[in-house]
């Protein structure tokens, strides 16, 4: 039987006194999407630090392709295509110079290679930036040409992390166009993010870390169905009048706050709708995994 | 299934990395060499012909112009090399993130950093080859050819040598600098100071007992001498030349070696 892509176990990783990743277990099948999520801290990008060799593995075990990063590090990394949280672009080189330097670090020159580099670039709407250099690049052709740069060794495990952060909406939406034509060709992603619909998008399956450890996991419409009834009606505490709406956190299946946010969770639509007329400017949507994290990760703010 | 992608073999993922430099170094070549090949062209003009012309009798046989080639030289690969691992490193590192992303590639911290030193290396050939030409020009000019050996041609791969162990040391200062205005200890506070007790101006031998023996110690020191050698045959030379070279493979290897293991502690944690 084929190895998992990934297979993390009893992952352990400290720096002095702080444990980044405290005893974390995932796994992520062939041909997978598996979307990351976690408050600032969590340690989504320790993990990918342990994956590329950039930090040493304290405890447990993490393999990629059935191989293990303590000893096959470089082996891995010639199958991995990564997208850092930050930019590590070659400020030194332009756009093309990046591709061509990059592709030799994989061993990767020739026609063959030049004609990918083009096609990735056009992928991606890079076509007319060949020449520019990395200076004059926008925060979202950066972004997508560190993509593009992770695609030129045909990896088949691709590594995101947060590639939509900080971008606006067009960007975002190619990135997800991208993303969703990798994964129908095959690739096996890991992807971090901290916008909830985008790891509803386009991940299979996510897993929340918290604290350096996994605390749910599972596809995003189950990990919903899981922990919170379907529907919430959400409002501004300070807009209502004292005590009017009191009576309603009772009768809830749920009832979560976040700063002046109220949510009042059940499943029954219609209800919600009754009480949405008892409560001003009230909204009422379905649950999400927005409010999944929220619960479950809390409510105090970290880092 | 198809092939499966394997990691390129040791060497070639070396000059990748040497290649990497290469490029953005020619990208602005003349900013980037103009500056360093001029320094000691003026160096040697403004000390071998003014001060010589006050120093008539010259050190030894050798005309004071003469007698400063070597440390000239030697100088001018030390610096190169230098500036490259410690300003040029700690940009990468800190501010350019350069090798988050080379490390992202079958690229070890190994490689990066011993192509960065192959890099200093083929560097500091390169301006030693520029320097040497403008020196023999010089010794043409100033009719003192005769004393010049064939040897001379051989004085580049110790520009190499040099520039190796040099940046090797530079990337030691890299690993633990927090703040780069720090570098100016190295450069400032270290290098420039041991370029004139080098027997670049004067010769080694005339330091005071103590001095002379600490001197003797320096890595700079051995790269002169062995410059010396090569310009000039051993007449021109402290006696025991012939240990240079044997300073100079030994000392490079043990620092490129620690100095690998310094910078890669700093970035894998
Ligand atoms: N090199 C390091 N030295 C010391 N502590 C570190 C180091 N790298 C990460 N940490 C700490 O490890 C913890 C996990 O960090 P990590 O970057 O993995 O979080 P993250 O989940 O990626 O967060 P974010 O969403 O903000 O990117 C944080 O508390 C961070 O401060
Ligand atoms: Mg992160």
């Amino acid at each position: 039987m084929e190895p998992p892509v990934l297979s993390a176990r009893g992952v352990v990783k400290r720096y002095g006194a702080l444990t980044a990743v405290a005893g974390l277990d995932v796994c992520v099948e062939r041909g997978e999407c598996y979307g990351l999520l976690g408050p600032n801290g969590a340690g989504k990008s320790t993990l990918f630090r342990l994956l590329t060799g950039l930090a040493r593995l304290d405890g447990g075990e993490l393999e990629v392709f059935g191989l293990s990063v303590r000893e096959h590090a470089t082996e891995i990394k010639a199958r991995l295509g990564v997208v850092g949280q930050e930019d590590s672009l070659d400020p030194d080189l332009d756009v093309w110079e990046n591709l061509r330097t990059y592709g030799r670090y994989f061993g990767l020159r020739g026609e063959a290679f030049r004609a990918r580099c083009e096609e990735l670039l056009s992928f991606l709407e890079l076509d007319g930036k060949r020449r520019a250099p990395i200076m004059a690049l926008s925060g979202g052709m950066k972004r997508r040409l560190a993509i593009v740069r992770a695609l030129v060794n045909e990896p088949e495990f691709l590594l995101l992390d947060e590639p939509t952060t900080g971008l606006d909406p067009q960007i975002r939406h190619a990135i997800w166009n991208a993303v969703r034509q990798l994964k129908a060709r095959g690739l096996t992603i890991l992807l971090t993010t901290h916008y909830m619909e985008e790891a509803a998008q386009l991940a299979d399956r996510v897993g929340v870390i918290d604290h350096g450890r996994l605390i749910v996991e599972g596809r995003p419409a189950d990990v919903v169905a899981a922990h919170l009834p379907p529907y919430v009606l959400e409002f501004s505490i300070a807009r209502q009048d004292p005590g009017g709406w009191a009576p309603l956190r009772e009768e809830a299946l749920l009832y979560e706050e976040h700063g002046d946010r109220a949510f009042l969770f059940h499943e029954d639509e219609a209800l919600l709708r009754v009480w949405g007329g008892r409560v001003s400017e009230a909204t009422l949507r379905r649950t999400s995994l927005e409010d999944v994290f929220l619960k479950l990760t809390g409510r105090s703010l970290r880092d | 299934m198809t092939e499966l992608r394997r990691p390129p073999p040791r060497t070639a993922r070396l000059l990748a990395v040497v290649r990497r430099h290469w490029v953005v170094y020619s990208s602005t070549f003349l900013a980037n060499a103009l500056p360093a090949f001029l320094e000691p062209v003026l160096f040697l003009t403004a000390v071998g012909l003014g001060l010589g012309s006050y120093v008539r009798e010259g050190v030894g046989d050798l005309p004071l112009g003469a007698f400063m080639g070597p440390g000239a030289l030697a100088m001018t690969a030390m610096f190169t090399a230098a500036f490259e691992t410690s300003y040029g490193t700690f940009v990468r590192l800190v501010y350019q993130k350069t090798y988050d992303g080379m490390l992202a590639t079958p690229l070890t911290p190994a490689d990066v950093f011993l192509g960065e030193l192959c890099w200093c290396g083929l560097k500091g050939l390169l301006f030693t080859s520029v320097v040497l030409a403008v020196f023999s020009a010089f010794a043409l000019a100033n009719g003192w050819t005769a004393v010049l050996r064939p040897t001379a041609l051989l004085v580049p791969l110790v520009g190499f040598a040099c520039s190796f162990l040099f940046g090797a040391l530079g990337l030691h200062v890299s690993a633990v600098t927090r703040n780069m205005a720090n570098f100016n200890f190295f450069i400032t506070g270290a290098l420039t100071p041991m370029s004139l007790f080098s027997g670049m101006v004067f010769p080694v031998s005339d330091l005071p007992p103590g001095l002379r023996e600490l001197a003797y110690a320096l890595p700079l020191f051995h790269v002169t001498e062995l410059n010396r050698l090569l310009l000039y045959g051993p007449g021109a030379c402290v006696d025991f030349v012939w240990v240079c070279p044997l300073y100079l493979a030994l000392a490079a290897p043990l620092l490129a070696a620690s100095g690998l293991r310094a910078i890669t502690r700093r970035i894998v944690r």
